[in-house]
């Protein structure tokens, strides 16, 4: 098929776009509302189905130059677009439709197909994945015994021996192997074996694969620990986050729990590894590892005492704090300008650090009433615990108009009352559920679901939140049979 | 990884051998099979692959199961410290989130990684040679070489075994004319014991036997 290509005059005319786009400003670039503009228009397409596009849609890299699709775009907006994001939105779907026939990456596919398939429509490296299909004769000799794996369906030893990998740690034997190519119910012996491997010591003891999930969510430092083989600075005992992190993944726990609980999990090692949960601190023995917030105020592994003391720490308006909880749990992060959904009138600047500059309100303007709901909660200087009053403090150094810094904030859009509120919110969101499956699916799959795989990953987050009520176990059950991770 | 190394990997995958040994155990190995399993002409190559590497880890742990080892005994630097869970932990694919920060496995394996994975295979394989060859009478492998039977026959049957136990398929006829082979290329002294040592490590650190 002949793809449409931008005309002699239109590619002039981008080129000298993409020069006027290099010697711009980055703030006159920075329009966080593009990603997700373009994702109302194209809502129904692969590239959107995981929430807004990424930044390098249509900049090459970062703001702000722009790739050949950006560049193709810009040709199409009116001159003032750039300054004035409310003219660029309204502007926006007509711009989308006019490139929708163009081949901006000179990748031989259309701008519109690489957008429904999932591929990006600047950039010639990124193209649909090819359809996965075996012909007849392939089919016919994949399925031999001498093949090895069958590469055209599932394969029940390929399939098992991953699962046996992956949860265990380990291979399994070949008269495992022989039994499955033979087994009359192939998919319940995977089963079983799922099952199993789900309460190994591989996969939920102390460093197992569920404990290594957290580690960059919880980001310890074993000079600052506190408790048992407590390090030179003792701040907080982070085994207390990862109990708990591991308690909402097994045995069919709610895994919102991570940003709900209102408990606490004490770890039990032995020669099965159990997980406890408690409703007072894990540890009331040495100090720097009690766990001091009150049942009411707490919320997961947000309020934790390693939470507060090393991402909070002195910090008036904990900003640290909410764009880790936001890049962790609901997988945006804000420094590569993911989920910004600006909030109106903000940023205030309640701690005058110059945050309504033009280049810091484009992430401000989502961050700080993001961080509102944190600044409540102390970290370091008085110790880990909620105090209503806590801006009073801090007048003295930051100025009176701290004091003004409301608890309420607004999170994906929707205003919160309080910390609590925040985790509620987050945790009943999609991110939240698409960033729970994508854990796991970067961990078994060994990458980002492709453009291929999205329908896939979309069923199994969608599920994850209703059909398996957000059981964890549950979703993996399902994961194992997805395409991507059973056929070889 | 490219279609074609994927094609490789499928053309080395287990087959169905139809083996006579009953399974008791996980861990239990089946009865050593007996003939090599050729492969078809044609390999229908996967059209999505995600092969993966089985990490420092996964990797010790089958080379124990396979070897006969304790898991415990499988590789020690210096006598002391593990070589796939301690100190080459990172660079085999794992982490080091306490100590050195490392959250996540490194994206791409560094130069190290493949000198680690020989180090653990060398080792492995290295100690269930001298176990045999000292206790030949209940050698789990190398009891026939050990006992001065270095016939292709029991060559060939060690070669059946490892790769059944390490690969957990029959060699292809190739394969096992190539390892079996391998003892008329070496000279010097203690030629069966060098060549168990040599037959294993060669099984052992093919790409097949890393990834998964």
């Amino acid at each position: 098929m002949t793809q449409p290509r931008p005309t002699r005059r239109r590619r002039a005319t981008g080129w000298l776009a993409l020069a006027a786009g290099l010697t711009v400003s980055a703030d006159a670039w920075s329009i966080p509302q593009a990603t997700e503009g373009l994702c109302d228009v194209y809502a129904d397409t692969r590239l959107c189905l995981s929430g807004p596009v990424s930044c390098d849609t249509c900049h090459l890299g970062g703001p702000p130059a722009l790739n050949p699709y950006g560049e193709a775009l810009h040709g199409e907006l009116p001159t003032d677009a750039e300054k004035d994001p409310e003219v660029f939105l309204s502007a926006l779907e007509d711009a989308l439709r006019a490139t929708e026939g163009y081949d901006s990456d000179g990748d031989g596919i259309s701008n519109l197909e690489e957008i429904q398939a999932g591929s990006k429509p600047g950039d010639a490296a990124s193209v649909p994945a090819p359809p996965g299909t075996c012909s007849q004769e392939e089919s016919d000799v994949a399925s031999l015994p001498e093949h090895g794996y069958d590469t055209c369906r599932t394969d029940y030893a390929y399939l098992l021996r991953k699962v046996t990998i992956d949860f265990c740690g380990h291979s399994p034997s070949r008269a495992d192997l022989d039994a499955i190519r033979t087994a009359e119910d192939p998919d319940g012996l995977v089963d079983e074996t799922l099952k199993a491997c789900l309460d190994s010591e591989h996969w939920m003891g102390k460093d197992g694969v569920l404990w290594n999930l957290a580690n960059d969510k919880i980001r310890p430092i074993a000079a600052l620990k506190a408790g048992d083989d407590p390090g030179p600075i003792p701040l907080g005992d982070y085994e207390d986050d990862y109990a708990l992190y591991v308690y909402s993944m097994i045995d069919d726990h709610d895994v919102r729990e991570q940003l709900t609980a209102q408990f606490f999990v004490k770890r039990v090692d032995g020669t099965q590894t159990t997980y406890e949960l408690t409703n007072g601190s894990p540890t009331f023995f040495p100090l720097t590892a009690l766990q001091t917030i009150p049942r009411e105020q707490r919320v997961g592994l947000l309020s934790t005492r390693w939470f507060l003391v090393f991402f909070t720490m002195f910090t008036p308006i904990p900003r640290t704090s909410a764009a880790q909880a936001y890049r962790s749990y609901l997988g945006f992060d804000i420094a590569k300008m993911e989920g910004l959904q600006p909030v109106n009138g903000e940023p205030v600047d309640y701690d005058l650090k110059d945050v309504q500059a033009d280049a810091c309100a484009v992430c401000h303007a989502t961050l700080d009433p993001l961080s509102y709901p944190f600044t409540r909660y102390n970290g370091l200087g008085g110790g880990p615990k909620y105090d209503e009053d806590r801006m009073d403090g801090f007048t003295a150094t930051e100025g009176p108009q701290i004091a003004n810094t409301p608890e309420a904030g607004v999170l994906l859009g929707e205003p919160v009352a309080d910390l609590v509120d925040w985790g509620r919110v987050a945790a009943n969101s999609d991110a939240f559920a698409q960033n729970v499956v994508r854990d796991f699916w970067v961990h078994l799959v060994g990458d980002a679901p492709t453009p291929d795989e999205a329908e896939a990953f979309e069923r199994l987050w969608q599920d994850l939140q209703v059909r398996h009520t957000y059981s964890v176990e549950a979703m993996l059950h399902d994961l194992i049979r997805t395409e991507a991770y059973s056929v070889p | 990884m490219s279609r074609e190394l994927f094609a490789l990997i499928l053309l080395l995958a287990p087959v169905g051998c139809g083996s006579d040994a009953e399974p008791t155990d996980p861990t239990a190995p089946t009865a050593t099979p007996q003939t090599p399993t050729d492969p078809p002409p044609t390999v229908v190559p996967s059209f999505a692959p995600h092969v993966r590497f089985k990490g420092g880890a996964v990797y010790a742990n089958d080379l124990a199961r396979g070897l006969e080892l304790d898991r415990d005994e499988v590789c020690l630097e210096l006598g002391v410290s593990d070589c796939a869970t301690e100190v080459h932990k990172v660079a085999l694919g794992g982490v080091d989130p306490y100590d050195g920060g490392v959250y996540k496995p490194l994206p791409e394996a560094p130069v190290t990684a493949p000198i680690a994975l020989d180090r653990i295979a060398v080792s492995a394989c290295s100690l269930r040679a001298e176990r045999d060859f000292a206790a030949p009478s209940s050698a789990a492998f190398y009891g026939a070489l050990a006992q001065g039977d270095t016939s292709t026959e029991a060559r060939g049957s060690v070669v059946m075994a490892l790769y059944d136990r390490l690969l957990l398929r029959n060699p292809t006829t190739a394969e096992l004319e190539a390892v079996v082979g391998l003892y008329d290329e070496l000279d010097g002294d203690e030629l069966p014991r060098r060549w168990s040592k040599l037959a294993c490590i060669a099984i052992a650190t093919t790409t097949e036997a890393a990834f998964y």
